[in-house]
């Protein structure tokens, strides 16, 4: 009898709380964020992962009671990871469904595209995918990266390789990003300060039509080592052709796409010793406060392993919470400020931007497929397996 | 010249050891021969590891400081480079601390010398090159040691580093490990044998040297038991030799004692041989002489060369002859180990000596006589004593057959030894000699045979005699008399009762006839008594013979009183 009581004086009172809960959102309009995300084209891959992180943080976000207990809405569009499309949707999602914050699109040229508008909006944007440091040539004080940059994703490679005594690398890139042309740069750098002779380096554009002939070149040049900087769907070619032709360098390292939990489920046995950079991995040696949680949960929300592109997308999420949090605002130059001097961690790791905006804490490394196991062989310490050649 | 031969026990222990010396080096040899090259194997492996351990730790803490120069941006910083260098350098060479006979060295673009753990290391390198080597153990000298070293490449600084040993030190455990396993297998290998020495020693030498001894005293003749007994199949065997030497001892006691015997034996048969009263004649089978004692000599009246001389059969009575030679036949012939007769020798003189032979005979193993023993006792006089014996007992026999009394005589038993002709005819049997061995029990008076044995045991018994008493006695004829008869207790030489005589005279018709008298002195004396007057007799003394009944009631006095008493009126 005194249980039944307990029950339905706790059911009374919870119906009260729901009750005040409910008309407190109800007195204020939701939080709006917006962006796109790549449901088609040259950046599907990394953009679904991107996505699915943007929905996961949304449901957990409001689970808490949402921000400054404004429940939080998420509205995305699917830019075709096409660069006008994707201004013009940001110009939409800012003009028209005057969205409170905006998350950026997938990949460099889409993000210069997206940031473009927020900046003439002055509007945050935290960039989840943008490891090249071109938007920031220009100025775009509303932007922040939270990649580590195009042209450091190889140091670790090349050392190994220098370690290791290889001498020639042959680079090939699709030159329409800056994200890969800040990598080809990047690689340059560093081959000079390992000693490490770049004997082939050409970029392209049509993968499909002349990466057989720069194969060619590249396997008549025999340098010991390749790189190839480019999106997912020139990596898949590529490694359709080096499988075709039966040519494999001592290293063969791409950018992005190897990172995919299902890269050796996409393309078989020559997955194995396939070097990349990785922002960031769901390991157990990644030290960030909360990543473990995101783990498990990004696997119970989406039955996968979420990449470093989710976990980016969570990150930049983290921030806006973080900073509207701290700052009680969504006013977008208070919530600019907060982020430009905000030394924290994320699930990706170490947030700590420079003047420009330029992501100067965070670091990737090197991974490596080894017998159907994605490993981190570079830095040492956070090895998950020695590096094989 | 005799060899000398070695003591067993030494032989045994060289034979034992020498074999286990060979084994045991053979084996020591093998195990140190396959058990070092793994060891050593094993020794430069842990060493290998240490190298490369220490220079990896080197690698790491460059790997570190580029790491940490990554993460400022500061990798192109030219002061920070320094200073990261700097401290890797200084941890690197406090790795050293940690390995002991490890030094590291930090070579730059292969030939400067960054920093060393060595004292006194050189500024440049003077070592082989190591542009290709990474992580990998080479070999080669510097200066003029020889070291074993362990590469490392750091590209980011363009430096080598390199830990190494010098060969000396790298070679030192090694060496230490093969002496330790030769010392520990031949030690192991002394230690083994010493305890089978010793064991050896202890356990079977010494137990069996104290058996030797003993052995060699029991050979010796001296019978000495082994006082301390060993354990286990020595200690048996040992309890075994004192078992032995008992035995011996007591063997060697009874031989002693039969010795003894024999010499005592020997003794007597010499005196009695020599000295004794009978005549001992010794023979071989076929008769021929051996020995004659003085006693035969003196009896036959010949001296011993005469007796040598004669033949058995020569001395023996012809009469007598046939009788010896069957006896003498059978002992041959059934085995019969002695027989005795009696038989007439022949005196030189011409009379004959009666003798009781008594021959034996001393046998081989196999059974045939060696010896004939014959015994002579000169029965002569005996002989004569028996014949006036005999004669005496006849005459005795014809003094008790003649008197009518009847005489018998009993053992202590009762049964009857002997009785005279009327008494056996009396007891229902023809002769005395059927008397033997019966009782009255057995005989006519049966009837009467309890109250005989009464009579008997009370003689017997008390050794008290019972002289002329008056009992019945049944005939064989079925009637019944009336005997008088004593019996004396019978005593042998010691005085002891041995039996009793008895004696005997039928005084039937003296019983009728007293009765008779009785019958008429009693009529006589009731008639006196029944007179009415007074009547007195008297003897010519005046004593008192009659007096009857009116006498007495005349006189007051009974005939008690007055018979026998002088009459007074």
């Amino acid at each position: 009898m005194e249980a039944i009581l307990k029950w339905v004086v706790v059911s009374i009172l919870g119906l009260f709380l729901f009750d005040s809960i409910a008309h407190s959102a109800e007195r204020e309009p939701p939080i709006l964020i917006g962006g796109t995300v790549s449901l088609e084209g040259t950046y599907q891959e990394p953009s679904l992962m991107v996505q699915k992180a943007f929905k996961l943080w949304i449901e957990e976000v409001n689970e808490r009671g949402g921000l400054l207990g404004r429940e939080v809405k998420l509205i995305l569009y699917d830019d075709k990871s096409d660069k006008e499309l994707t201004k013009n949707l940001y110009r939409k999602l800012i003009e028209q469904d005057k969205v409170d914050l905006v998350l950026s699109p997938t990949s460099t040229p889409l993000t210069m595209s997206a940031s473009d508008i927020s900046n003439q909006h002055k509007m945050l944007m935290l960039a989840v995918a943008t490891s090249s440091g071109q938007p920031w040539q220009r100025s775009a004080r509303y932007l922040f990266q939270l990649y580590a940059p195009a042209n450091r994703q190889f140091i670790g490679l090349l050392e190994l390789m220098a370690k290791k005594r290889y001498k020639t690398v042959s680079v090939i890139y699709n030159d329409q990003s800056g994200y890969n042309l800040d990598m080809v740069e990047g690689i340059k750098e560093w081959a000079k300060i390992f000693k490490i002779d770049i004997v082939y380096q050409k970029g392209y554009q049509n993968a499909k039509k002349e990466l057989p002939g720069l194969l060619t070149e590249v396997k008549s040049v025999n340098a010991q080592g390749l790189i190839n900087s480019s999106y997912p769907l020139d990596s898949y070619e590529l490694l359709r052709l080096l499988d075709k032709g039966r040519y494999r360098p001592d290293v063969l390292a791409l950018p992005i796409v190897p990172v995919s939990p299902d890269f050796q489920k996409n393309v078989g046995s020559i997955a194995n010793h396939i070097f990349s950079p990785s922002q960031w991995e769901p390991v157990e040696r990644i030290p960030f406060p909360g990543t473990k949680k995101f783990i498990e949960d990004f696997k119970k929300f989406t039955g996968h392993m979420p990449t470093y592109h989710a976990a980016s997308a969570y990150a930049a999420c983290q921030l806006y919470e973080q900073a509207i949090n701290s700052t009680q605002t969504i006013d977008n130059t208070s919530l600019r400020d907060y982020i430009a001097v905000l030394d924290t961690a994320t699930v990706l790791g170490r947030f700590k931007v420079d003047h420009a905006g330029m992501q100067v804490g965070h670091n990737s490394f090197i991974i490596q497929w080894q017998n159907g196991k994605k490993e981190i062989v570079w830095p040492q310490k956070m090895q998950t397996a020695q590096p094989v050649f | 010249m005799i060899k000398k031969q070695f003591p067993f026990y030494k032989r045994i222990l060289f034979k034992l050891l020498l074999p286990v010396i060979l084994v045991g080096f053979i084996i020591s040899t093998l195990l140190v021969t396959y058990m070092s090259a793994p060891l050593e194997t094993f020794l430069k492996r842990q060493f290998d590891a240490s190298l490369s351990l220490s220079s990896i730790m080197g690698l790491r803490i460059c790997e570190e400081s580029f790491n940490y120069l990554l993460d400022l941006r500061l990798e192109k910083n030219f002061e920070m480079n320094e200073v990261m260098k700097k401290e890797a350098m200084d941890n690197i060479r406090d790795i050293s601390e940690q390995f002991p006979d490890i030094h590291l060295i930090v070579l730059q673009a292969g030939e400067l010398v960054k920093t060393s753990s060595m004292d006194n290391s050189p500024a440049t390198w003077t070592g082989p090159l190591l542009t290709d080597k990474d992580d990998t153990t080479v070999v080669f000298d510097i200066g003029t040691e020889a070291v074993r070293a362990h590469v490392q490449f750091f590209p980011f600084w363009d430096w080598h580093i390199i830990s190494f040993v010098f060969e000396k030190d790298y070679k030192a455990p090694v060496q230490m490990a093969y002496a330790i396993t030769y010392s520990s297998a031949l030690g192991v290998f002394f230690v083994v044998v010493a305890t089978l020495l010793i064991v050896f020693y202890m356990f079977i030498n010494r137990p069996l040297n104290r058996l030797i001894r003993a052995t060699d005293g029991v050979t010796d003749g001296n019978l000495i038991k082994i006082d301390t007994i060993s354990s286990g199949e020595f200690g048996h065997l040992m309890s075994s030799f004192n078992g032995m030497v008992d035995s011996l001892d007591s063997e060697k006691g009874a031989v002693r004692k039969l010795i003894h015997q024999l010499q005592e034996s020997e003794a007597m048969f010499r005196s009695q041989f020599e000295y004794g009263n009978i005549g001992i004649a010794i023979t071989t089978i076929d008769e021929q002489w051996v020995r004659a004692n003085e006693r035969l000599c003196r009896m036959l009246g010949y001296s011993e060369e005469e007796l040598f001389t004669k033949a058995w059969n020569r001395l023996v009575d012809p009469q007598d002859l046939a009788a010896w030679m069957a006896s003498f036949n059978c002992m041959l012939t059934d085995d019969f180990e002695n027989y005795e007769l009696d038989a007439q020798l022949l005196h030189k003189q011409g009379n004959v000596v009666f003798t009781q032979l008594s021959v034996s005979c001393i046998r081989n193993l196999d059974r045939s006589i060696k010896f004939v023993i014959t015994s002579v006792v000169d029965i002569t006089e005996r002989m004569k004593a028996e014949q006036t014996r005999r004669d005496t007992n006849r005459i005795l026999r014809l003094v008790l057959d003649t008197i009518p009394v009847r005489v018998f005589w009993k053992d202590r038993e009762c049964q009857y030894l002997g009785g005279n002709q009327a008494f056996s005819e009396d007891a229902g049997l023809s002769s005395p000699a059927e008397l033997i061995g019966k009782t009255d029990f057995d005989l006519a008076f049966a009837p009467q045979a309890e109250l005989f044995r009464q009579y008997d045991r009370a003689v017997i018994d008390t050794g008290e005699s019972r002289f002329f008493y008056e009992e019945q006695q049944n005939m064989p004829d079925g009637t019944i008399r009336w005997m008088l008869t004593s019996k004396v207790a019978m005593r042998d030489g010691l005085h002891n009762i041995v039996g009793l005589l008895g004696t005997y005279h039928d005084i039937t018709d003296q019983r009728k006839a007293r009765e008779e008298l009785q019958k008429l002195r009693n009529y006589l004396s009731n008639i006196i008594d029944s007179m009415p007057s007074l009547l007195v007799g008297v003897d010519r003394e005046g004593i008192v013979t009659q007096w009857n009944l009116e006498a007495k009631r005349t006189t007051g006095f009974s005939s008690k009183e007055a018979v026998g008493n002088r009459y007074s009126l």
